[in-house]
């Protein structure tokens, strides 16, 4: 019998050595909750990691449910990193506590908020509180349509990348310091036209947009917006603030509006209809399944940007 | 779980909140004071939540206001307790027959850093079963409780002491949360006294299971049973099913439909009763449509031949509310109740109600 107990103890630990030793082997699970930063995470973790996002990027961030099928993808993961700056604040706080998950939970080793190395815009100086609408009391979250915010933001990533797998720290510095180098040329390829646009357009403020998503897109380019046509963000204008705000844009000879796709059509076709300031929607996330097309996204973005500030852009 | 003498008063608990209050000042504000502020470094998040009230109609006039009062204020108070433990404690005033009641609502200590894929909570808590009973009631996307709900159960919710587990299953292909827990039974409901101990205290166990639709959206299934014995009442057993499907389009819930259904056999009893409830999110708009149509029977009911007697009272609730955030929402709606017995059918009540409701402090967390 105590034979027995010793050889089944044996092959127990042999088992569990094997077990040990294909884990310490495995990749590892990495979700971020945009498609944007999936697409830097992939580039920076190469093969070490597995990334998905969690959101499609079709959807507003900030208006997400606390879905079953998030928390089981967060449950098996080993590493989640969000935007930070509360845009998560109303889902994935309840995600990450529903998956039963320690490794992901805030102060864990794989929980990281990426803005945290990021330069951020549009950080309130004086008291927020909820009468000014959806204000991030950290700032701007909206850093991830720049290609180079992105890429600082990986400077975060990279901490908890190291934190997980020591062993890839190398790869990591690398990838990150390569994937840098890919954003900078895009910025630098498309740099030239977005200001030979501007200069066409010959307006100080040439485009407003209806949610203040795109300012760190305006920042790289050296565009200035003329504002928001939300007088509070997160909250839809009212039918006083849509004929002031129209009235005011065509007077200050705005080239062109801009929103993301989640933005209320109906609202923005009256200020269109009001103002006769064309509007064009651009995605402002790439989607789940094609987060490698970042570039080419970003490109598009930049094309509709050209068109708007050169005038070729069709009333839409 | 009612609290000691000393804060029982409502106005005593108003001024626990304004002090309470004053940690809610603005980040800036709250930046200069970190110094001083002992509270920095703790992760502590402050949520106020105020139910108003305002009903004409109403025959049961004990617990319901004709004119707008508080129906209910929450405070709660959440944060890691240590880096293992998260810990919540709500206190809660309730408009019970005119008086202002002051009451714990939930005081727990729980964790989901302990064991894998787990879940664990001890204390005094709303009990996880069926959709309803886990939300506090400004959560609902009603304003009153179906009466099903009510019979079964409470107005608000079953609360009580006791500890909770769930998990969520790794290796399966889908979503499945199983959740057990054990309370203390010597109530069922809402109570302000501890009843006689019971022959087997209160127990559950939930299964939940969900469905994606497209990116956005999804359906979620539970499946529910309760039991408890006690020496007068003798065995209560409630099976339930839920259901919860969600419709989000750009920023906004488009749909909501959501459904209960129970039987319970309490003793020789046995009744059904459930609820649908159909909200829609019009586009662009701040506003949202609902219609809650609701049923109960009394299985058992019998003549003294002990002929079965058909009885259904059902109701009929539409509802127009107007969500101007997150944080605030003032919703009117009608709720009619018939009473149908062997074919005759009976008005009971016909109810309008007005209802505001508001949340101060932290983010409220997006359930599913």
């Amino acid at each position: 019998m105590k034979r027995y107990v010793q050889k089944s103890l044996i092959f127990a630990l042999f088992v569990a050595s094997l077990a040990g030793a294909t884990e310490s082997q495995a990749k590892l699970k990495l979700f971020t909750t945009l498609p944007d930063l999936a697409f830097l995470a992939a580039q920076v973790a190469g093969d070490r990691a597995d990334v998905e996002a969690l959101l499609s990027g079709t959807e507003n961030p900030h208006f997400v449910d606390a879905r079953p099928d998030l928390i089981r993808k967060a449950a098996g993961a080993d590493i989640v990193c969000a935007v930070g700056l509360e845009l998560e604040a109303g889902w994935l706080p309840r995600v990450l506590q529903k998956s039963g998950n320690a490794k992901i939970q805030t102060g864990g080793a794989g929980f990281c908020e990426l803005a945290r190395s990021v330069t951020i815009l549009q950080r309130p100086t004086g008291p927020v509180d909820r009468s000014m609408g959806d204000v991030h009391p950290g700032g701007n979250p909206h850093f991830w349509i720049s290609p180079l915010a992105l890429a600082e933001s990986g400077k975060a990533l990279l901490q908890v990348l190291e934190k997980n797998d020591p062993e890839g720290k190398t790869t990591y510095e690398k990838n990150l310091a390569d994937f840098q180098e890919r954003m900078n040329r895009l910025v630098n390829e498309l740099r030239p036209g977005v200001t030979a646009a501007l200069k066409k357009a010959a307006v100080s403020k040439p485009v407003i947009e209806y949610h203040q998503e795109f300012v760190y897109l305006f920042s790289l380019y050296g565009i200035e917006s003329y504002g928001s046509i939300e007088e509070r963000p997160g909250v839809p204008p009212s039918a006083q603030r849509l004929g002031q705000v129209a009235l005011q844009s065509k007077a200050a000879k705005v080239v062109f509006a801009l929103s993301a796709p989640y933005a209320p059509l109906s609202l923005i076709h009256k200020f269109t209809e009001l103002s006769g300031i064309p509007h064009a929607t651009v995605a402002t996330s790439t989607r789940r399944e094609q987060f490698k097309d970042y570039e080419k996204l970003h490109r598009e973005v930049v094309e509709t940007l050209i068109r708007g500030l050169d005038g070729t852009l069709s009333h839409r | 779980m009612k609290l000691t003498s000393p804060i029982r008063s409502f106005n005593r608990l108003l001024v626990c909140i304004s002090v309470l209050a004053g940690l809610l000042l603005p980040p800036a504000a709250r930046a200069q004071q970190v110094v001083q502020n002992p509270m920095a470094g703790t992760g502590l998040q402050l949520l106020g939540a105020v139910d108003l009230l305002g009903e004409a109609g109403a025959k049961d006039k004990a617990t319901n206001p004709d004119l707008l009062d508080v129906r209910e204020v929450e405070l709660g108070v959440f944060a890691p307790a240590d880096s293992l433990f998260d810990g919540v404690l709500i206190v809660a005033a309730h408009n019970e027959a005119g008086a202002k009641t002051a009451e714990i609502h939930e005081a727990y200590i729980g964790s989901s850093r302990l064991i894998p894929n787990s879940r664990f909570r001890a204390g005094y808590y709303f009990l996880n079963f069926g959709r309803l009973n886990a939300f506090h009631r400004h959560d609902w996307p009603f304003t009153s409780a179906p009466k099903s709900h009510e019979r079964f159960f409470a107005r608000e919710a079953v609360t009580d002491g006791g500890a909770e587990y769930s998990w969520l299953v790794p290796f399966l292909p889908f979503y499945l949360d199983i959740t057990a827990g054990v309370a203390s039974g010597y109530n069922f409901g809402h109570a302000h006294s501890r009843g006689p101990a019971p022959l087997v205290p209160t127990h559950y166990l939930r299964l939940v299971n969900f469905a994606g639709i497209g990116d956005t959206s999804g359906m979620q299934f539970g499946l529910n049973y309760i039991g408890r014995r006690t020496e007068l009442e003798g065995q209560l057993s409630l099976v339930g099913l839920d259901w919860v499907t969600k419709i989000r389009e750009m920023s906004q819930l488009r749909w909501l439909i959501q459904a209960e259904l129970w039987h319970r056999t309490l003793g020789a009893g046995r009744e059904l009763g459930g609820y649908v409830f159909t909200h829609y999110g019009i586009p662009d708009s701040r506003l949202e449509l609902g219609l809650r149509v609701e049923g109960l029977t009394d299985l058992a009911l019998e003549t003294a031949a002990g002929k079965s007697i058909s009885n259904l009272r059902f109701g009929v609730v539409p509802q127009l509310t107007f969500r101007s955030s997150e944080f605030v929402q003032l919703r009117a709606s009608i709720e009619t109740d018939f009473q149908n017995r062997s074919g005759s059918t009976t008005l009971l009540n016909h109810v309008v109600q007005g209802q505001a409701v508001f949340l101060l402090g932290a983010h409220p967390a997006h359930e599913f």
